[in-house]
Order: C-alpha cells, then sequence, then structure tokens
C-alpha cells in the first residue's frame, strides 16, 4: 500500500536517523546524566527510549508527509501570500447580523454565567483592551511596543492612587486614568520618534520597567510592593459593601439580599459597554485619514514624508490613543482586582499583550479579540497544567507561527475610496 | 523667466565626509531640468536635501523667494514640492486606488475624484490595476504609480528620482514620454537620472554632477553632443 502511492522508505529512514541522533545529542547528557551527589550515575535505558519514540515519530511523520494528504498538509503551510486582502470600495459584508446577537449575548452573560465564570470573562474583556490598545501601535503603526504594560500600571495605580490621596473614585478616575495614559504615551512617544523596530522595541521595554521600578521604590507614595487597594465603582453613589459607612449600599436600596457577585455583574457590564466602544471607535479610526496614515506609516516612513504627511503627529497620535486604551484596562484590572501591587505589571505582562496582537493577527480587531479570550480563558480551563502554561504558550507560537504566520484572523480590510465632500 | 527654485553655495556633510561642494543650481518655470551623473556623485543627496534629509551644513535652498533648507519635510512637501522618491517607495499593501489617495494629503481630497480621472488617462494601466494590490504589479507600472502619485498633489514642481531605475528599456521609453506629456502642461521638472541619454534629451537644461561637485552645466542639446559627457556617460557612441 505504501508503495503504491510513492513513499521513499530510504528517505525516511534517514530523516528518521537524522532525528535520533539529534534526540541523542540532546537529550544524552540532560536525561541519560543523573547528579548523585557528589557523583553521577547514568541512565542510558531511559535516554534509549526517548531516542527510539523520536526516530519512529519522525520516520512515521517523514512517511506520512510523502502521501497525498500530507503533501496537501505541506502546500498549506508553504502557501506564502502576504499581507491584507483587500475588498473592493463599499463592500458590505453579509455578517452584520452578528453583531447585535453578540451584544445581546454580551449582555446577558452576568445573569446566566456563575461568578467564576463571569471573573473570567472580565479578565479576558481587559485583556481585550489591552490587546485592542497594542494593536493600534504594533498592528496598524508598526511600532514594536515592549513596554505597553506601563499605560496599564498607570491606569490601574491611577485609580488606587487618585482615590487614596484626593479621593476620587471610579467614575472621575476612568477618563482621567486614559488621559493620563494617554499623556505618558506622548511622553515616551516624544524620545523615540526617530527610533524603529529593535531600537524602539528595547526603549519601551526600558519605558515599562522604570514605571515598574518607580511603583515598588516610591514608596512614600504608592507603598511599594505592599500595593494599594483600589475602589469599586458605584451604582449612582450607590455602593457594592456590605455595609457602607455613608448611605445606602446597593442591596439595601433594591431590597436584595447580600450578594458579593453584583459586584462583578457591575464591573462585567460597564466594561462590555466600554469594550463595544473602543471597538467602535476602532473601528471609525481605521476608515478615517489617519488610519489610513498610520498603515502607511507602517509601510515605508520615507515615502510618507515625502508625500507631506507629518510623521510626528502621526506616530504620537498612535502612541496616544494606544497608551489611553491601555490605561482604561489598567482601571478595570485595579476595581476587579480591588487592589493593586507592582507585581502584576511585569514583562511577561507585556509579551502575554504582544502574543495577544500576533496571535489574533497584526492589525486585525477580531483576531484580537478572539487571541485575547484564548490566552486568558485557556489557563483557567487548565488549570491542572498551571506548571506547563509557559511552554504551552511556547508550543502555541510556534505552531501559529508554522501554520498561520498572519494570524487567526487575517487582515481584511475594504479599499478606501474617495468620497465626494468628504474633507469638508 | 524667475528662478523658481536655486541652490545656492550647498554644502552636504554625512559626519566627516563631505557629498555636496558648493553646489549651485537654478530651475527654472516651466523648465524641465536634469541632473545626471555616476553612482554616489550626491544626485540624490541634492535632491533629499531639498526636504532635509539630510541637512545642509551652509548655503541655502530658496523655493519661490523663501529659504526652506531648515524647514521640515511635510512642510516642504505641502507647499507645492511633490517627489517621486527613488526605488519608487509605493505603499505595497495598499490598493491603487489607495496609493494615489496618499497624494493627496497636502491638499485635502477636495479634487481627488477629478484628479484621479486624470491620472488614468495619463497612465491607462493604472486604471486596469486601480483595486489590485500595488506589490503585485510590475516595476514599470509601480514607478508609474508612483509618479501618478506624486502629481495627486497637483504640485508646481516635480521632483523626479530615478524613474529609470531597474526598468526594461522599453519601459524606461515609455515612462520618458510619459514625462513629455506632463511637461508639455507647463510642469515644471527636476530629474536625478543616470541614464544621461533620455534624460538630457528630454531636458531644456543639464546639470553634471562628479564628486559632488556640479562640474558642467549647459541645454540638454550642447551635453549630448559635448565629447566628455558622451565618453564618461552614454558609452562613448
Amino acid at each position: 500500500m505504501s508503495q503504491a502511492i510513492g513513499i521513499d522508505l530510504k528517505k525516511s529512514s534517514v530523516d528518521a536517523l537524522i532525528a535520533g541522533l539529534l534526540a541523542l545529542i540532546l537529550f544524552g547528557p540532560i536525561v541519560g546524566v543523573l547528579l548523585d551527589g557528589y557523583g553521577f550515575k547514568t541512565e542510558f535505558d531511559r535516554v534509549a527510549w526517548i531516542v527510539a519514540i523520536v526516530a519512529f515519530g519522525r520516520f512515521m511523520l517523514s512517511c506520512f508527509l510523502q502521501t497525498e494528504k500530507g503533501i496537501a498538509l505541506v502546500h498549506r503551510f508553504a502557501r506564502s501570500d502576504d499581507g491584507a486582502i483587500v475588498l473592493p470600495p463599499g463592500h458590505k459584508s453579509k455578517m452584520v447580523w452578528v453583531i447585535p446577537l453578540v451584544i445581546v449575548i454580551g449582555l446577558l452573560v452576568p445573569f446566566i454565567a456563575s461568578k467564576y465564570v463571569l471573573t473570567v470573562v472580565i479578565l479576558g474583556l481587559i485583556y481585550v483592551l489591552l490587546g485592542l490598545g497594542l494593536n493600534i501601535v504594533v498592528g496598524l503603526a508598526g511600532l514594536l511596543d515592549l513596554g505597553f504594560v506601563g499605560f496599564y500600571a498607570i491606569g490601574a495605580y491611577g485609580l488606587a492612587l487618585g482615590y487614596e490621596n484626593l479621593g476620587l473614585g471610579f467614575w472621575s478616575m476612568l477618563p482621567i486614568a486614559a488621559i493620563m495614559a494617554a499623556v505618558a504615551g506622548a511622553i515616551l512617544g516624544f524620545p523615540v520618534l526617530r527610533m524603529h523596530g529593535d531600537y524602539l522595541a528595547i526603549v519601551t521595554l526600558g519605558f515599562g520597567e522604570i514605571i515598574r521600578l518607580v511603583l515598588i521604590n516610591w514608596s512614600s507614595f504608592t507603598h511599594g510592593p505592599n500595593g494599594v487597594s483600589a475602589p469599586l465603582p458605584t451604582f449612582f453613589g450607590l455602593e457594592f459593601k456590605r455595609r457602607s459607612s455613608d448611605g445606602q449600599t446597593f442591596h439595601e436600596f433594591f431590597n436584595l439580599p447580600y450578594d458579593s457577585g453584583y459586584k462583578y455583574m457591575f464591573i462585567y457590564l460597564i466594561l462590555f459597554l466600554v469594550v463595544l466602544a473602543v471597538l467602535f471607535i476602532k473601528h471609525r479610526l481605521v476608515k478615517m485619514p489617519i488610519g489610513r496614515a498610520w498603515e502607511a506609516l507602517r509601510e515605508d516612513e520615507i515615502a510618507c514624508r515625502s508625500l507631506g504627511l507629518n510623521h510626528v503627529l502621526v506616530k504620537l497620535s498612535a502612541f496616544t490613543i494606544g497608551a489611553s486604551t491601555g490605561g482604561l484596562a489598567g482601571v478595570f484590572f485595579a476595581t476587579y482586582q480591588g487592589f493593586v501591587n507592582p507585581s502584576s505589571f511585569t514583562f511577561f505582562e507585556s509579551a502575554l499583550i504582544l502574543a495577544i496582537v500576533v496571535l489574533g493577527g497584526m492589525g486585525s480587531t477580531l483576531g484580537v479579540v478572539i487571541a485575547a479570550f484564548c490566552l486568558t480563558v485557556l489557563p483557567e480551563i487548565l488549570r491542572e497544567f498551571a506548571e506547563y502554561r509557559v511552554l504551552m504558550f511556547g508550543i502555541l507560537m510556534v505552531v501559529m507561527m508554522v501554520w498561520k504566520p498572519r494570524g487567526i484572523v487575517r487582515v481584511t480590510r475594504t479599499g478606501f475610496a474617495s468620497r465626494k465632500g468628504a474633507s469638508k | 523667466m524667475s528662478a523658481f527654485m536655486e541652490f545656492k553655495d550647498v554644502d552636504v556633510h554625512y559626519g566627516p565626509i563631505q557629498a555636496l561642494k558648493k553646489v549651485s543650481l537654478t530651475i527654472n518655470e516651466g523648465e524641465i531640468v536634469t541632473l545626471i551623473g555616476a553612482n554616489g556623485a550626491g544626485k540624490s543627496t541634492l535632491l533629499m536635501s531639498i526636504f532635509g534629509q539630510p541637512r545642509i551644513s551652509s548655503g541655502e535652498i530658496i523655493y519661490r523667494g523663501e529659504d526652506i533648507s531648515q524647514k521640515s519635510a511635510h512642510y516642504v512637501a505641502s507647499n507645492g514640492l511633490a517627489q517621486s522618491p527613488e526605488g519608487r517607495r509605493i505603499f505595497p499593501k495598499m490598493s491603487v486606488e489607495e496609493n494615489l489617495l496618499m497624494g493627496t494629503i497636502p491638499i485635502g481630497m477636495d479634487h481627488a475624484d477629478e484628479d484621479m480621472q486624470h491620472m488614468f488617462t495619463l497612465f491607462p494601466r493604472l486604471k486596469e490595476r486601480r483595486n489590485q494590490r500595488a506589490s503585485t504589479m510590475s516595476g514599470g507600472e509601480q514607478q508609474m504609480l508612483a509618479i501618478a502619485r506624486a502629481l495627486m498633489s497637483r504640485p508646481k514642481l516635480l521632483l523626479l528620482d530615478e524613474p529609470s531605475l531597474g526598468l526594461a528599456p522599453i519601459i524606461v521609453k515609455q515612462i520618458f514620454q510619459i514625462l513629455k506629456d506632463v511637461a508639455s502642461t507647463g510642469m515644471t521638472i527636476f530629474l536625478v537620472e543616470q541614464n544621461a541619454n533620455h534624460a538630457l534629451k528630454l531636458a531644456n537644461r543639464g546639470y553634471v554632477m562628479v564628486n559632488g561637485e556640479i562640474r558642467m552645466s549647459g541645454t540638454g542639446q550642447e551635453l549630448l553632443v559635448n565629447p566628455e559627457v558622451r565618453e564618461a556617460y552614454l558609452g562613448g557612441h
């Protein structure tokens, strides 16, 4: 049967041999030699098993790739079509009915889901916000930002410290934190305007670390590693606590039994509306001249400047709009946790947000939403494998880059056409 | 005719290296002026110094009575100067139409439709490919797109950096024919070229640059028959 399709057994055997040899070199010292006090003992049977498994696996894989199905698979990998699909101008998607459906489901979630599920979904939505913010900077404007967590931290600490020092609650800090993060984005944006690629990545990485280190070390203001507690949102002045020192609480006012789930429901609903608003704004921005300017800048900065595009404004706008979205996410994170401390804003967090953007598909809104939920919900489902979380992350990344290098959802955008009077 | 753009004793340094030495050059209104020279002579440096990339270290660049040598690139580009940069630099992932619309940045979208129709009559190939991604076109079509994009801003002075770069001779001929058509509308053109033969035939006046200095100047015809130019740039025949 194998001969009929034309499997070259010799080639497969050579493949298997090479793979086995590599496995021997790789696993020999790691698995075969076991430290025992000051000496060591050798366990060659384990190495032999591993090498045998690798060689056999490679042999089977090699055989499979020579079958018709395998060849088709390889072709899917090798497809090197690149860039966004441009639809003709005025294209209307047939999937428009999905949007109201998603909104209705989204609004129903808190009344159906358990408290645990709700908290996971809230975390997912926070990462959606972060992903959308970074998507503007990285996906659209092409500025690799490894310090995005800095803006997230500014938002979160803005709420906590604003409450502690100025007595400002959730509702006043929500816009203020977004503005603070935007200002921080502009401050970061100015010095890095001349930088590209790797250099920009290093500077932004440094920015993220600076924010975290300031939060740790400026203990008189930020309470250092001890963290600060953050307030909950209020429902028209009604608090979600069991007992309130001033005035009525939410459950007393509505004559409901106390349930700590109410606050999550409320946070969820606000967050959901904010995410919808951000999605809508982003959708519009992409279609506006500024959105096209971002994309043009990503493709060729020199051409943009020779066309009279003010690259300073365009880059800064990407930085500030992206950062303010990150700040919003920070506020929600702080109020959802009820407490912030610097260990929530490590580089790993930045890498996670970047992974969301890359996995989702650079510049693709839908992709970012899907990826954000995947990367936050999956670790919750796979709690038993918590130790292997980062390993699975790595595997997921590698598989994605091989399988779908343009991300989960490839960017499809409607071609832009001039409208009469559009510029007036 | 008045001087439309004038370089006065322009020096440019890249670190310790002097790329342009006391270059003076005049472009009059309605003229086609060409700058020819070998690789690395400083032609593109001169063109880019108009946009402040690099900044000139001494001298003046006067454009319509104003010294623009210290202005920012986007200021210069929004004041009636448009260029088709070296190596075309179109936006590969945008469609042809979108590329053309990017050219309207300095003047806004008021005339976009009308101008685009005009471009499509000038470059019929672009009309066929209007919704195609620019990277999927041939080199010649991409060059046409780069020129059309520059024209979309209704420039008073069109700057062209090596429009013949990497193109087949027959395509180069087409491109120069189109440039002739554009020039016949009264457009002032400053053409930087290595292809001296085509450039000098098209141009009213020409300058020859060697090692960052203007070595010769004259009308296109004069330079075309000049034995030194023929020897150095026209392959001696």
